[in-house]
């Protein structure tokens, strides 16, 4: 390894999130090449602005050589850690590693980071030689968790930023996920809206956001999603992280079990297709656009995702879990009318939610979540009935939601 | 203007936010300064994509509550042009002034600009759509935005705006046409189709409950064969001197939560203040120059039959206005199931000569609107003389109550209408 000015200072185990701790020295320079890296590279890791008084009073800091709280960083790579003995661990190869390959998130310290590369490259402009080398030696220190899951991340990232500009539910939790962004769940890919490509027309390619509403309803227990700028200051959430953290696969587990429902639901209903002479019949009459022109578009969307989610939690709170979920999905028949049929009803009922709601996204969301509900509550009769379960929400979703007209 | 953020999460201290600038990306945002420290941004979700916006216009951005309105509905909001008022001549055949609607804007709820996958907005629309979220976000809408609790660095338009109000959004280019335009002389005319005026968000808006709101929304939809909606709207003509009131009764009375004695009475202050006018025309036109033709003892009881409130008011919903039956019809009823409440020996034949007079019988009489002029002026009375007996039956005083709020509620519309249809006499094209 090429000379580093890195030097590991001591290691000590968190028993809360199960991760180590290890405090090292690092040149600001040094330090400052892998930030470069990390906030340039990194989608999650948002820019910030802070304010040109703080910014100012922290330069001055800096060149006058003050010590500045530790920057608490997170090695990212979990495929190497998952054998991790964190009570144990004292592999200083595996942080010297870590920081050639820049391969560490940034938990706390974004402010302080920015003000430094800020001073950096004005010092260089300026020429100041003399200046940006004594501030470039300047040691700082590090705290580096090792072997910190997903759910850890998180969970540090909220705690460390109360009291400070927080950051959004969905920011963290698109921070946590960011690795299945590239690696995907067995099979099932994920494309952002920075990807410039369509999320191909299957069902093992979503796009990433809807798929983590989906999950964060699920976590959340709402199907509506919470507003993307919505801080995470609810001890709650907290708890429900806690709770997760004790099966890391949840997310996982997540949209395999959707993806196996979309694959039986487009089975069972033969891959319905829109067709416009349907729908100019009476009982089908639509005034708008459809909803979806396929099965898969219907049930593929954040509404249908959201409502999923939800569905899921209140199902855990009846004693149903995701695997039980597993071994229901195959069983879903209808009683009365066929599948292609009760899509066709499916459509009607979303345009009648369109035209009448005056939240049309937030009752879509709590349309889909009682047709999960009513689906795979064995308590209720619609249980695994497709034709009742449809007919069951859209009743419950124009009692309660639908303006009357 | 600009949009107060605080300075810290939970602080009562806020900096002013100023809208600097549109920022395009994979999301689109609208950036606002700190006006004490520009560096410092925050920044507002546009959820659209740009496609292309209609420029360079300017908007103006009235907020209203409107139980009716869906977020999928987008309603063109258009004026009528008079044109020069003259008839023309073709062919030996008189040509009626062709009355042409034009568009000066769009009403759509504020949900509508949060939602790209419902959105209800077509090319035309769109612009108008951005126009207006580029005045919410710079706080120059009729009403303050909220403040939000939180400091962060990323907001949504619902964190200062309720997204259940509706926006009426205005080109002004387009009301430049229209000489001595003023956006409030219509709101009479928005509130008959359910749009009370929000000038305080913090404020709990009270619901005009009448039914008859909900027919004439109604009428709206009908308009939608096309495939788009349409609002024509009347401006109110103010023919009158006293035009201040009018509007603070629109913009701030209206929407107050208040009894509905103090609310019956700000309402008849419309009528106090119109046959006023009324008595001032119909002296000139009855009385000034027919001097030396009337006989002392006839032009006495001229002046003594326009003295009387009932007479004039009277005048005011036969002659000097013109009202809907669906609305006077049940307001009728509901006025006259009152006055029997409160003297089950009422009939209508037993009307004072206060409430009802006879007037000229040169022009026709509509029983109805005499009926209801009577009506009206018998409540008030009432409220004001014998307010008592409606708590005379402790068993009854919750339907009493109830009534007289609903008789209320569609004498809030009778007077929109009144204010829209007011004309001088000898200024009436018809009765």
């Amino acid at each position: 390894m090429s000379e580093t000015s890195l030097k590991l200072l001591s290691i000590l185990p968190d028993y809360r999130i199960k991760a180590a701790n290890v405090m090292i020295e690092i040149n600001i320079g040094e330090y400052l090449k892998i930030a470069d890296f990390i906030t340039d590279n990194n989608d999650y890791q948002r820019k910030i602005v802070i304010k040109s008084k703080i910014k100012e009073i922290l330069r001055e800091d800096f060149l006058q050589g003050c010590s500045i709280p530790p920057i608490v960083l997170a090695v990212k790579n979990q495929h190497e850690l998952l054998d991790l003995n964190f009570e144990k661990f004292n592999n200083e190869d595996l942080i010297r590693k870590a920081f050639q390959e820049n391969d560490l998130l940034i938990i706390d310290g974004l402010q302080r980071t920015y003000v430094m590369r800020s001073l950096r490259d004005e010092l260089q402009a300026k020429k100041e030689d003399d200046k940006l080398v004594y501030f470039l030696n300047q040691r700082i220190r590090a705290e580096v968790y090792v072997g910190l899951n997903r759910l850890g991340i998180l969970y540090r990232m909220i705690t460390l930023n109360t009291g400070q500009n927080t950051m959004s539910t969905r920011h963290l939790m698109e921070m946590l996920y960011f690795d299945y962004k590239t690696t995907g769940i067995e099979g099932i890919t994920f494309v952002t809206d920075k990807d410039d490509a369509p999320v191909r027309n299957n069902t093992n390619e979503f796009n990433f956001k809807d798929v983590l509403d989906g999950f964060n309803s699920y976590l959340e227990g709402k199907e509506n999603i919470a507003e993307r700028t919505e801080i995470l200051d609810n001890i709650k959430t907290l708890k429900n992280l806690d709770d997760l953290n004790k099966d890391i696969n949840s997310f996982q587990n997540f949209v395999k079990l959707f993806k196996q429902f979309l694959d039986q639901i487009i089975q069972k209903t033969e891959d319905w297709h829109f067709e416009a002479d349907d729908f100019k019949m009476t009982e089908f009459n639509i005034k708008a656009q459809p909803y979806g022109k396929s099965t898969l578009e219907v049930f593929k969307r954040s509404q249908a995702l959201t409502g999923f989610g939800a569905a899921l939690k209140f199902l855990e709170g009846r004693g149903f879990s995701i695997s039980h979920l597993t071994d229901l999905v195959s069983q879903i028949n209808v009683e009365h009318d066929d599948f292609q049929y009760v899509m066709k009803s499916l459509i009607t009922h979303l345009d009648v939610i369109r035209d009448k709601s005056k939240k049309i996204g937030n009752d879509q969301r709590f349309f889909f979540k009682e047709i999960f509900e009513s689906l795979f509550d064995k308590n209720q009769d619609s249980f695994l009935l497709f034709d009742k379960a449809v007919q069951k929400a859209f009743d419950e979703t124009r009692d309660y939601k639908l303006s009357k007209q | 203007m600009s949009l107060l953020i605080p300075v810290e999460t939970g602080s009562e201290q806020y900096d002013e936010f100023r809208f600097t600038e549109f920022e395009c990306g994979d999301q689109n945002y609208f950036i606002l300064s700190n006006t004490n420290d520009p560096a410092e941004k925050i920044r507002i979700l546009f959820p659209f994509g740009l496609t292309s916006i209609a420029a360079p216009y300017t908007v103006s951005v009235n907020l209203f509550q409107n139980q009716q309105i869906t977020q999928s509905d987008v309603i063109e909001l258009k004026l009528t042009s008079i044109g020069n008022g003259k008839d023309s001549e073709i062919n030996g055949i008189v040509q009626k002034e062709k009355v042409k609607a034009f568009r000066i804007g769009y009403i759509f709820m504020l949900n509508a600009l949060l939602e790209p996958t419902n959105s209800p907005f077509n090319e035309h629309s769109f612009s108008f759509a951005y126009y207006a979220f580029e005045k919410l976000m710079s706080g120059e809408a009729s009403c303050a935005a909220k403040a939000p609790k939180e400091k962060k660095d990323e907001y949504s338009l619902s964190e200062f705006y309720d997204v259940e109000l509706s926006c009426v959004v205005i080109c002004d280019q387009n009301t430049d046409k229209v000489s001595d335009f003023n956006f409030d002389h219509y709101l009479f005319d928005l509130l008959l189709y359910g749009f009370t005026f929000v000038s305080n968000q913090y404020q709990k808006i009270r619901v005009n409950a009448s039914d008859f709101i909900s027919s004439k929304f109604q009428t709206i939809r009908d308009t939608s064969a096309v495939g788009r909606l349409f609002l024509t709207l009347r401006k109110a003509p103010f023919t009158h001197t006293e035009i201040s009131y009018p509007i603070i009764l629109i913009k701030s009375l209206i929407a107050e939560e208040s009894h509905f004695l103090t609310r019956f009475h700000t309402l008849y202050q419309i009528f106090e203040m119109l046959i006023d006018d009324i008595l001032k025309t119909e002296i000139r036109l009855q009385i000034c120059g027919n001097t030396e033709d009337l006989q002392g003892h006839k032009l006495k009881a001229k002046v003594s039959k326009l003295a009387t409130d009932g007479f004039r008011v009277n005048l005011l919903i036969n002659k000097y206005s013109k009202t809907s039956d669906g609305l006077t019809t049940p307001l009728t009823e509901k006025l006259y199931k009152m006055a029997t409440h409160i003297n089950p020996l009422y009939r209508e034949t037993s009307q004072t000569s206060e409430e009802t007079e006879e007037f000229e019988s040169d022009e026709e009489n509509d029983t109805q609107s005499t009926q209801l002029a009577g009506l009206i002026v018998k409540l008030r009375n009432d409220l004001v003389h014998n307010y008592r007996a409606l708590y005379s039956n402790e068993q009854e005083r919750s339907t009493k109550e109830s009534l007289v709020t609903e008789i209320v509620d569609d004498l809030e519309l009778v007077c929109c209408e009144i204010l829209v249809t007011f004309g001088r006499k000898s200024e009436r094209k018809g009765v």
